[in-house]
């Protein structure tokens, strides 16, 4: 390390070292202004539901539209997510399900793994699942390439949305307070999803209308 | 998923399918009326995450719940800097591979000595890679109540050291402002130092309505021309309908830049009004950046000129005027070129200085001024110099003889290029010493863009090189210094040994950074310079013989030392008892019998928080100033008087910056800082009680002393603490 080059050298670099020391110091901020266009388009609550057409696991085509006049509830599925599996195992999801429509609203259960990711489903084995779990929702919709999911920017599963009648969500977020796989966290949690149902069927305001979901991510 | 468990003393390590939950404790034994740490640690399998505190749009948060006996009480557990993954769209805030959560266990002084008690706590987390596995581990681990600490080994301290330094820092000098418009967030961020320069990340605290999508940022300047940051969050879908006239909920979180991890916390959110989104923020007064342009340029002028009177330039400044006044037959613009020349050879070096300090910091590293002085490689180098220059002071080296020994060849050319690397030596020379101005001006250019960093710079160089380009441009005023004659020989000679002082200074710095055998190198390196310059300038030689085998010595002698520091360990002579006292413990280099602390991230407010006054010291071996300094002031009888007087109530920290310390450098920066000296005193935040129980310490603001510290600035600034302590 002689000196003698090094200073010689140390003048030649002056000028370029500013150069990258300037260059250097813009990068990273370059960077991190690079701001990723959202993926998800996002529906306000308060607004008009976007309208969406799926098959359904019984091969009939089903849209949102076919329902005006009636409150839907959509609920985002994944078999083989923990979370969903709290709802499913302890037969809460299923009674909710029945409740629901015992007074008159589509409840519609989605599922929009892409093919070959975790809780893909095809339509016969849809159909069997919903046979075993005693799924009693009416119909489990395939949305395979995720359009409709990131038309709602659905992110969990379980993740629920409430349209009333009026075409309007009323409601989106969680199922209920409790964030964990806990099954005993069940019967112990705020039942958001539930209580917002009953509002929007009365007519009333829904508080909390919108909440952060809470689950495994969609496998989009 | 439970599992089986394994327990050793201090461990207890439960394996789930993918991770492996290890509770760790910091100590074997505690004493009642203290506290101790404990550490959840989770190795996860190579692909799989585990979560932050706000998991993102999916997952689970890690939680730690303890079942304690009685008298013991637990803090939150501390989460670490989290990586963003954004996978489809959606974004989570996760950790891989190994993680430590820390915690700080507190046990009061009610419970019994000589007794064992039993630690229990449950973790839950939730392990995820494509597929997501909760996960639950359950501990029970034992720690004794002793009369004295009992730490647990080195190997389990190093995790927990390791595990500090992933904690983000406090942010003492942030302010924030939020403004609200129907779809956005706005967050402005302001600080008085320099943490906000080169924006990384932000994330958010949980339940902050925010999209997680990456926000817009703006980098500008604050009026007072410091940086400041404005982030554009969308809102989320959970946000509250938007009012006009209502006062936003704060935006916390996590902000990450290249100086650090900060946490802005609810209390940096000041209660303002809506305002506009295009308002600048305005910021608290700092009186120590205060940055007017022209201000700091005086500062870094004066502190340039002041470098020549310090050590290491006044010889070669010496030489030059004894130089100038020999050759009173040169005409006035030969004169004034040789000035030029000196001066250009000055600003090239601060300029290339400088942008090699940029270029480093840019890319993350926390350096200030001096950072050149923590290579070893450098500090030898520089020994070296001193060590040939001291023999060309003694005119054992001639000058004018043409050798190829470097120092003497840069120094023999004649004209205008030998003037403009006597330029270049005198910055290199300079850098061991700080004077008083240029840190703060320092400073306060490495946070502005980069135009204004050169005109400091180069204000720096001008005043460095003031008093000779004076000299040269005024050749009268060389009629009004003393005749030539034989005094200028014996004074050239005798600048020689402050010369050799200087390397032996710089030889001490060394072995603080090194091990006693690249010392022994480096003495045997300049062993062998000598015998270069002896055979190549002795004349017994013929001229052949004299420059290869000198050029191969000196060669020789420069390759030995790089090898030599580029193989030693960095720091077994810190182990011995002249090494730790730079690091911790008693300062064996003066007779001062006092205790000092080494220095960590928080640890200056939690220990005011427990009722102390304390004063932390940031210094480095190669800083003349703060040697001096402490020498001065500790070493004063008053001083010691009254730290003895005032005991346990007074708590001394040292922040050793001899080597790179990316904690040090970034604590600096929080108080406008990029180089050493700094002195800070805290003042003690709570009534001293037995119990210290209450966990969070409160965010302590302390007074900066100056950099010139004398015993009586230091016993009043105590004094002030003392007084300010609540009742």
């Amino acid at each position: 390390m002689a000196l003698y080059p090094l200073l010689r050298l140390a003048v030649r670099c002056a000028l370029s070292c500013s150069v990258s020391a300037a260059l250097a110091a813009l990068a990273p901020n370059a960077l991190s202004q690079l701001v990723t266009p959202e993926a998800f388009a996002s529906v306000k609550t308060g607004a008009v539901a976007p309208n969406f057409t799926l098959k359904g696991n019984d091969g009939k085509t089903y849209s949102l539209a076919d329902f005006k006049g009636k409150t839907v509830m959509l609920e985002w599925y994944n078999k083989d997510c923990p979370y969903v599996e709290k709802h499913y195992g302890t037969g809460n999801m299923q009674k909710l399900q029945a409740d629901a429509t015992a007074k008159g609203v589509v409840w519609l259960t989605i599922i929009s793994s892409a093919p070959g990711k975790q809780g893909h489903l095809t339509a016969e084995a849809a159909t069997k699942v919903r046979a075993d779990t005693k799924t009693a929702s009416l119909v489990t919709l395939h949305d395979e390439d995720g359009k409709v999911g990131k038309l709602y920017n659905a992110k969990t599963t379980p993740h629920m949305y409430i349209i009333s009648a009026a075409g309007n969500l009323t409601y989106q977020g969680a199922i209920d307070d409790k964030p964990t796989t806990d099954k005993a966290d069940v019967t112990s949690a705020k039942p958001w999803a539930v209580n917002a149902l009953e509002a929007t069927l009365a007519g009333k305001k829904v508080e909390p209308s919108s909440t952060k979901p809470y689950g495994c991510s969609v496998k989009y | 998923m439970h599992s089986t468990s394994t327990r050793t003393f201090l461990e207890s390590t439960l394996t789930s399918p993918h991770s492996k939950a290890t509770l760790l404790l910091d100590a074997f034994a505690v004493t009642p009326g203290s506290s101790f740490r404990a550490g959840l640690q989770l190795q996860l399998d190579k692909g799989w995450h585990t979560y932050w505190k706000n998991p993102g749009d999916s997952g689970t948060e890690v939680r730690l719940t303890w079942t304690l006996p009685e008298g013991m009480t637990a803090e939150p557990l501390q989460w670490p800097v989290p990586e963003r993954i954004e996978t489809q769209g959606l974004v989570s805030y996760a950790y891989s591979n190994t993680v430590v959560f820390p915690a700080r266990l507190w046990v009061s002084s009610t419970v019994p000595v000589n007794s064992q008690q039993m630690l229990r706590a449950r973790a839950n987390w939730l392990v995820c890679e494509e597929v997501c596995l909760p996960a639950e581990a359950s501990f029970e681990i034992p720690i004794r109540i002793a009369s004295s600490h009992v730490a647990a080994p080195t190997d389990i301290q190093n995790i927990f050291d390791a595990a500090q330094k992933t904690l983000p820092t406090p942010w003492p000098k942030g302010t924030a402002r939020v403004t609200e418009t129907p779809d956005h967030f706005t967050l402005f961020l302001a600080d008085g130092a320099t943490s906000l320069l080169n924006f990384r990340m932000f994330f958010p605290d949980p339940g902050v309505p925010v999209s997680y999508a990456l926000p817009h940022v703006e980098e500008r300047l604050n009026p007072a021309g410091l940086p400041a940051l404005s982030l554009k969050f969308e809102k989320s879908t959970t946000a509250p309908a938007f009012e006009p006239n209502s006062t936003p909920a704060p935006l916390s979180g996590l902000l990450i830049t290249s100086q650090g991890a900060y946490e802005v916390a609810p209390s940096h959110f000041q209660a303002s009004e809506q305002a506009s989104q295009t308002t600048t923020p305005l910021l608290p007064a700092n009186p120590h950046l205060t940055g007017d342009l022209a201000l700091m340029s005086a500062f870094a002028l004066g502190g340039g000129v002041l470098l020549n009177l310090m050590p290491c330039v006044f010889p070669m400044l010496a030489v030059k005027l004894l130089g100038l006044i020999n050759s009173t037959q040169k005409t006035a613009t030969a004169f004034r070129k040789a000035g030029l020349f000196y001066t250009l050879g000055v600003l090239v070096s601060m300029w290339t200085l400088a942008s090699g300090l940029l270029a480093l910091r840019a890319s993350g590293r926390a350096l200030g001024w001096g950072f050149q002085l923590q290579s070893p490689l450098f500090v030898a180098t520089l020994a070296l110099l001193f060590f040939v220059m001291g023999f060309v002071f003694l005119g054992k080296l001639t000058l004018n003889a043409p050798s190829r020994l470097l120092p003497a060849k840069l120094l023999s050319k004649q004209g205008n290029t030998g003037e403009f690397f006597a330029g270049v030596l005198s910055t290199i020379v300079a850098t061991p010493c700080s004077a008083p101005f240029m840190a703060t001006a320092i400073g306060y250019a490495l946070a502005q863009p980069l135009h204004m960093v050169w005109v400091v710079f180069t204000a720096l160089g001008v005043g460095l090189a003031l008093p000779f380009l004076g000299l040269s441009w005024f050749p009268g005023l060389v009629r009004v210094m003393p005749r030539p004659g034989k005094w200028m020989v014996v004074l050239k000679e005798l600048l020689a040994f402050p010369l050799f002082a200087s390397a032996v200074w710089l030889v001490w710095v060394f072995a603080q950074q090194t091990s006693l055998e690249s010392v022994a190198t480096l003495l045997l390196a300049c062993v062998a310079l000598g015998a270069a310059g002896w055979v190549a300038q002795s004349g017994h030689f013929s001229k052949g013989i004299a420059q290869s085998v000198g050029s191969l010595l000196a060669l020789g002698a420069l390759a030995g030392v790089v090898t030599q520091v580029n193989t030693s360990s960095t720091s077994p002579l810190q182990a011995t008892e002249q090494g730790s006292a730079s690091k911790a413990g008693t300062s064996a280099s003066s007779k001062n019998a006092f205790t000092w602390i080494p220095f960590e991230p928080g640890l200056p407010e939690r220990l005011a928080a427990q009722g102390k006054i304390v004063f932390v010291d940031y210094t480095a071996s190669w800083c003349l100033t703060c040697k001096v300094n402490e020498r001065v002031v500790f070493g004063s009888q008053a001083v010691q008087n009254t730290l003895a007087q005032k005991g346990n109530n007074v708590t001394l920290v040292r922040a050793d910056w001899t080597n790179e310390d990316e904690a040090i450098g970034k604590s600096l920066a929080q108080f406008g800082r990029s180089g050493v000296p700094l002195y800070l005193m805290y003042s003690p935040q709570k009534t001293s009680s037995t119990e210290p129980t209450s966990p969070a310490p409160a965010a302590a603001s302390p007074e900066i002393l100056p950099q010139l510290l004398t015993p009586g600035l230091f016993l009043a600034a105590l004094e002030r603490a003392a007084a300010s302590s609540p009742p």
